[in-house]
């Protein structure tokens, strides 16, 4: 009969039985989990991190099992006490990186398995992170892209001009791609136009003969925009055995990078300028 | 900084220096108690290459403007280019989870 398969199937059932919860209970504590699941797929962490946080928050509260479905837009979560079983699908658009809500939300996670936190506490916790501002200046996140991008430029062996070129050219790019991103644009027409920006300024190394080499500042000043932690992450899944969001990660991750080769294709249409 | 005197071998480069982020980053994020990620992920993005793979994709793009034998040659490097950027990506993302393949093998939570 049905109990037999359902023992098989559901590891729960080996495991000490965990008092009942009422249907209304199972509401929250599924409303919780898929909370926090939803803030670390919006802010870049990897499918393993987000399944395990999800389980270990809704078996903390008291569900017998958690079963977890991650995709690359959407979180699919079923809790299961007693039997008694309600499943939540939540549409999840992802935006972009932040580790400290990752950070957070898995500290906060650990602090439930621990039993340092009721329902209602995670409640103000999971809201306090998820409308906490960014944590840095978005000059100081302008300064740091730029210097970086210089360092890059310095490393692919550029001269002090090329340095100087790319400081200025990825800084204004920077600040170019901030309120693109304001004003809401789709991600790859921020992409394409924050490219195209640093390569337009990019290109006065060698309109202007700053530096023998100045093919190095237009490729340097656009670094900032690889997508290199999609990438990664895209890789990491596809090892951990998530084809599917490996598969989407790595495909918006090359599109990025195409988008970024056609604003400086564009760029340099509109210069002249030789890569 | 491997990629220098390995230069012929930049994945086996980004694969050493990534194993090395792995390994301090499990044990930074032990000490400091924070998600393993924030170390390991940032700490390969200097190694993630950027530059290599704008050139193959501009070089891809270029192709269509060139003639027969100009087109043929850089279309050969921009695919040698674009080989090596994925390679490379692989072998940032081994390297990051060697130390957890190996020390953190535990029994899946979910079946």
């Amino acid at each position: 009969m049905v109990p037999k398969v359902v023992e098989r199937n559901n590891p729960s059932a080996a495991q000490p039985q965990k008092p009942p919860l009422s249907y209304e209970e199972l509401r929250d504590i599924i409303d919780l989990s898929l909370w926090a699941g939803q803030l670390l797929l919006q802010h870049g962490a990897e499918t393993d991190r987000i399944e395990e946080t999800v389980h270990r928050i809704g078996t903390a509260l008291g569900c017998d099992w958690m079963d977890v479905l991650v995709s690359p837009n959407a979180l699919v979560v079923t809790a299961t006490s007693h039997g008694e079983f309600r499943t939540k699908t939540r549409r999840v658009v992802a935006l972009g990186l932040n580790m400290n809500v990752v950070a957070e939300v898995s500290s906060l996670s650990r602090r439930v398995e621990d039993g340092l936190c009721d329902r209602s506490q995670i409640r103000s916790e999971l809201e306090r992170i998820g409308k906490a501002r960014r944590l840095y200046n978005r000059w100081l996140v302008v300064a740091a892209a730029a210097l970086s991008c210089a360092a890059f430029s310095r490393i692919f062996g550029g001269d002090w001009n090329v340095f100087a070129v790319t400081l200025t050219a990825s800084a204004i790019a920077m600040v170019v791609r901030q309120e693109l991103q304001r004003q809401h644009f789709n991600p790859l027409v921020i992409v394409v136009g924050t490219a195209f920006t640093a390569g337009l300024i990019a290109s006065s190394a060698d309109i202007f003969d700053l530096s023998p080499q100045p093919q190095i500042a237009i490729v340097a000043s656009s670094l900032m925009l690889v997508p290199g932690v999609q990438l990664i992450n895209a890789v990491e899944d596809l090892i951990k055995g998530h084809v599917v969001t490996a598969i989407v990660r790595a495909t918006l991750g090359t599109l990025i990078l195409s988008g970024i080769a056609l604003g400086l294709l564009l760029a340099l249409a509109v210069t002249g300028a030789q890569l | 900084m491997l990629s220098g005197p390995l230069q012929a071998n930049l994945v086996l480069a980004a694969l050493a220096g990534s194993a090395v982020v792995g390994l301090l980053g499990v044990w930074c994020a032990r000490i400091i108690r924070v998600p393993q990620p924030t170390f390991t992920i940032t700490g390969v993005i200097p190694m993630v290459p950027g530059s290599l793979a704008f050139q193959a994709l501009i070089g891809l793009i270029r192709v269509t403007t060139l003639s027969d034998d100009e087109g043929a040659l850089l279309l050969a490097s921009a695919v040698a280019d674009l080989i090596q950027v994925i390679l490379i990506f692989g072998a940032l993302a081994v390297g990051i989870a060697i130390p957890i393949l190996i020390f953190q093998r535990r029994k899946p939570l979910l079946l």
